[in-house]
């Protein structure tokens, strides 16, 4: 087709192009047409309905019809760099003006930022859940009944005392008198293996009270009774001697006694004496020992034993109490042996603290952060994945 | 066709299409181009312009392209025009590239005898004019920072 090109002296002259020719190949036209002086390529610059068109595009894409005419313009070649970008502006003029046509003059011009953003969704916490301190107890519970089952197995009376006593100072090699070794089976309730642990690690200061207020023992040794003692008088006094009585439970004497009360009141002092505690802790595990007990209690202190006869139901109702009171003294030791045991670091305490808070008790906690090698996050796991066994 | 009297009153349209013929066939000394920016507007409101700078001012050599929209109401009213291309002139915003009516008289005193080339024409007489023939020009490369701002706004008003 034929198209008509104006130069901005007011001359025009006419050339033949296809409408599939690129700009390129239209400026190549022209600079072949005029001369390579005149139109040089590379300094043309083409408008056409007051476009600039790019040397890209086709003629057919600019809408140049036939018979239409074209302005051509020669550019400097110091600002052919800024004409370009000119040039390279017209599409995106072309693109931005389409969706705002109808409102080309009223479009903002500074640039509104879509600020925007998607706050993220935290994780949930996880739920926090308590965890009974059953299994800490049961568990503590175990040893407890083993100790004192062994405890009463291995107690010794009578003529096997002055054996165990020989035993013992044969295995200290002279290194403790025999007051010492009768005070230790005495404080240890004539369990030979506790007797010397004691006499190792130094008898505890509330076994150590009782025989403080007892007579000097005579030098010589007292026989046990054989026989069946008589019905004594009830002021009368026993029959002093370090092993006059070995298995009298409550050395202290009782307290209020000669101020007896009718009814439970009479027995209530029982329920705060540490060597009744053991005595039903020892029935509890092994009911079959009750009787024994009872028949050695009644030959060492015969008051004692009339109160317990006289209100028998409410001492047997004593005996079948839960222990709770040595429960709470057993968690307290463990609690107390806990700090001399392990030291923490700041950062371990903290730790401890925040497994805590998700419900946990405390004594479950220490258990399962040590065991984890103070590992937080494996306590965490461990505790949540085993919460049905605290639980139990 | 001014014989014929001032009683003739031409339609919008074609006076529009009047003018657009008059674009494709280039009648003048071709310094100023003008034409439709859609082919397809029906009301053939939007509007493309250049003017290739006059020589012996600071202007020569650059390539002006212009943006003139025409209102229904045209040719009663003026239409607006906008500078595409960044330049210091007194009668242009220099933050919008807006022809300030006030400050151009053409525009200010509106006939409807006037056209969009009337408009083009003046503008490059302005340009030789004294106060503005001499005036410092911004760098031509600022071209593109504009023309990205128009498009960030479009590719946002999209979204």
């Amino acid at each position: 087709m034929k198209v008509f090109v104006k130069t901005l002296k007011g001359t025009h002259f006419e050339i033949e192009v296809n409408p599939s020719d690129t700009l390129s190949e239209v400026k190549k036209n022209i600079e072949t047409v005029q001369g390579a002086d005149v139109y040089p390529a590379a300094q043309q610059m083409l408008i056409h309905q007051g476009k600039v068109l790019k040397d890209g595009t086709t003629l057919e894409e600019n809408k140049v019809a036939e018979n239409s005419f074209i302005v051509i313009m020669l550019s400097k070649t110091k600002s052919s760099s800024g004409e370009g970008s000119t040039t390279s502006t017209a599409p995106s003029v072309k693109a931005s003006a389409t969706p705002t046509s109808t409102s080309v003059s009223a479009a903002p011009q500074a640039p509104a930022s879509t600020g925007a953003t998607p706050t993220p969704v935290t994780a949930p916490a996880a739920p926090a859940s308590a965890a009974a301190p059953a299994p800490i107890s049961s568990g503590s519970a175990v040893p407890e009944s083993d100790i004192y089952g062994q405890a009463a197995s291995n107690l010794v009376a009578g003529s096997n005392l002055e054996g165990t006593i020989q035993q013992i100072l044969d295995m200290g090699g002279g290194s403790w008198d025999r007051d010492t070794v009768v005070r230790a089976l005495r404080a240890a309730y004539n369990n030979p293996e506790r007797a010397v642990e004691y006499l190792y690690s130094g008898i505890p200061e509330q076994a150590e009270a009782p025989p403080v207020t007892r007579e000097p023992a005579s030098a010589q040794p007292a026989n046990p009774p054989a026989a069946a003692p008589q019905a004594a008088q009830p002021a009368s006094v026993p029959s002093s001697g370090p092993n006059a009585n070995p298995l009298d439970l409550f050395p202290q004497g009782l307290p209020n006694v000669g101020s007896g009360a009718a009814g439970a009141g009479s027995l209530d002092f029982l329920r705060n004496s540490q060597q009744f505690q053991a005595l039903r802790a020892m029935v509890q595990a092994n009911p079959q020992i009750l009787q024994p007990m009872l028949q050695e209690l009644g030959k060492q202190n015969p008051h004692l034993m009339r109160l317990i006869q006289e209100h028998q139901v409410d001492f047997l109702r004593l005996i079948n109490e839960p222990v709770e009171g040595g429960e709470g003294n057993i968690l307290g030791q463990l609690a107390s042996a806990m700090p001399q045991a392990v030291t923490v670091t700041p950062e371990e305490r903290q730790a401890i603290e925040r497994l805590e808070a998700m419900g946990f008790d405390r004594a479950t906690v220490l258990e399962v952060y040590f065991a984890c090698n103070k590992n937080e996050e494996l306590a965490a796991n461990y505790l949540l994945d085993h919460m049905h066994e605290f639980d139990e | 066709m001014g014989s014929e009297g001032s009683s003739v009153v031409v339609p919008r349209n074609f006076r529009l299409l009047e003018e657009l013929e008059r674009g494709e066939k280039g009648i003048g000394d071709g310094t100023v181009s003008y034409g439709m920016d859609d082919a397809d507007d029906i009301y053939m409101q939007s509007w493309t312009g250049t003017i290739i700078g006059p020589p012996s001012t600071v202007h020569e050599g650059r390539i002006y392209q212009l943006k003139l929209f025409c209102s229904r109401d045209y040719p009663d009213n003026p239409p607006s025009v906008r500078f595409q291309t960044r330049i210091n002139m007194t009668c242009v915003n220099q933050e919008t590239g807006v022809v300030e009516p006030h400050l151009f008289p053409m525009l200010a005193n509106w006939k409807r005898e006037r056209t969009m080339e009337d408009i083009l024409i003046q503008l490059k007489r302005e340009m030789m004019s004294p106060q503005n023939r001499k005036l410092t020009q911004p760098p031509e490369g600022n071209e593109e920072s504009r023309v990205d701002q128009k498009g960030l706004v479009v590719r946002c008003c999209i979204v």
